[in-house]
Order: C-alpha cells, then structure tokens, then sequence
C-alpha cells in the first residue's frame, strides 16, 4: 500500500528529468516558474479559487514549452502539475511583498 | 457523416495524448465545452460554468500538441472577447453591475496590495480619493476607516 505514493512520486520525478532535459535550460525554467508564481498571487489578491487558476495557467506555459522543445506528453502534464503545485505554494501575497521589499531596499 | 475536409485535417493533425483520438478531435471537444460554458456563465452570470470552462480548456490543452493549445488558447480568447463584447452591446446595465461588483472586489485588495508593498504615495493618494467619493456619493464611511487613511498618510511623510 505504501508503496504506491513513493512509486507515483518517482514517476513523477523521472518525467519531471525527462521535461527538464528537453528544455535544457535551468533559467527558463525559473523563470516559468516565477512567472506561474506571478499569476498565483495575483489570482489570490481575487480569492484562493483565482489563486488556483492563476497557478494553473502557470502550469500549462510550462506544459507548453516542454511539448514544445520535444519533451512529450507525459513529460508535459508532470512538469505542469510540479509547476502548477509550486505556484500555488509560493504564489501567496505575503511572500511576494517580502520580495518586493528586499528589492527596494536601499544597497550599500 | 462528418464531412471531408474535416476527415483529412484529423488524419494530419497528429495523435492526442489519448491515443484513440487525433489533435484537432480533442481541440474541437475541448473548445465546444468551452464555447457552450462561457456563454452559460455569462448568460447565468455564475461561477460554476466559467470553472466547466476554464477546466475543458486546460484538460484539452493537456490532451493535445503545442500548436492545437496556441490555436485553442487564441481561439478562446477571441471568443472569449466576443461573448464579453456582445453581453455588454445586449445588456449594458447588468455588464456594468457585474463590472462594479468585480472591481468593488477586486480595488480593496490592490489598495491593501500597494500600501504593504510601500508603494505609499500612489496608495495613499488613492485610498484618499476613494474615501473622498465614497463619502461624496453619500456612502457610509466607518471612522476607523479614516483614521486608517489618515495614519498611513502620517507614517508616509518623510522626516525632516
């Protein structure tokens, strides 16, 4: 029974390689990332619902670039849903005001 | 019965990732749902048929290849567009309740959004001016509103 999770998480990872490698670039893939992140907190400023889409609509840019680059389908809906989970952790307001703040604070 | 030309394009659009069905039986599924469930959430002005909507689209974009989401995306879109454009030609005065209800939702939140982020100036100078027309407009304003408003205005003053 316990082995059911562990083994749909190492799928996931391995599919998550697989997209990785066919995107081939790790700066595109935060920057995916941040941007999926963007959407959440804006959604969220509108309720947790708009917070959900606004991080799937993160997921499925990924989902497109990795079919894109030749990742395949499976690889696609892993990354989407790695994206789309990671989006919806970070995309939250509090943590993009601290972001804000750190960047407008004086240097030096 | 389905005619020719239709035939020919899901024989070269390509595989979906359900096997069984081609690029463009999927896009053409996912995009009627779609189409039927904008125009029932706007019709119904509800939440639950834009949700239909939203969640064919991305299940159909899952579904298939890269060019059929950009096409079913823009598609979307467009449509999207369209249906907006129509209710507010057909039925200006429930577009412009339903219009001031997503902004009275919205407003509060990027006004409290600016003012944490230290945007100050800009949000001071607006939370003032939609104090001001709220009180204009003979709406109620709370005093611990104004006193909000007033301090935020106090701690954005530069020392000097």
């Amino acid at each position: 029974m316990m082995d059911q999770p562990l083994e749909f998480l190492e799928t996931v990872h391995r599919y998550w390689n697989i997209a990785a490698t066919a995107i081939d670039n790790s700066a595109m893939t935060v920057a995916i990332i941040i941007t999926a992140a963007i959407l959440a907190a804006v959604g969220g400023m509108v309720g947790m619902r708009m917070r959900l889409y606004g991080a799937i609509v993160g997921g499925m840019i990924m989902n497109v670039v990795v079919k894109a680059m030749g990742g395949g389908f499976a690889a696609a809906l892993a990354a989407m849903a790695v994206v789309t989970v990671l989006a919806f952790a970070v995309g939250s307001t509090p943590f993009l005001l601290q972001v804000l703040k750190r960047a407008r604070r004086p240097r030096g | 019965m389905l005619p020719e030309w239709y035939i020919n394009l899901s024989r070269s659009s390509g595989r979906a990732f359900l096997s069984a069905w081609s690029n463009s039986d999927v896009a053409v599924v996912a995009f009627g749902a779609f189409a039927v469930f904008i125009v029932l959430a706007t019709m119904l002005a509800s939440d639950w048929p834009f949700d239909v909507a939203f969640l064919s689209l991305v299940a159909g974009g899952i579904l298939v290849s890269w060019p059929a989401m950009i096409v079913m995306t823009v598609a979307a879109v467009v449509l999207t567009l369209v249906v907006g454009g129509l209710h507010s030609l057909l039925l200006p005065g429930r577009n412009a309740r339903i219009s001031a209800e997503a902004k009275a939702r919205v407003t509060p939140a990027l006004e409290e959004f600016a003012r944490d982020a230290g945007m100050s100036a800009k949000g001071r100078s607006r939370a003032r001016i939609s104090l001001g027309a709220r009180s204009a407009e003979g709406s109620p304003v709370s005093e611990a509103e104004v006193k909000r408003v007033l301090a935020d205005d106090d701690s954005g003053t530069p020392p000097r």
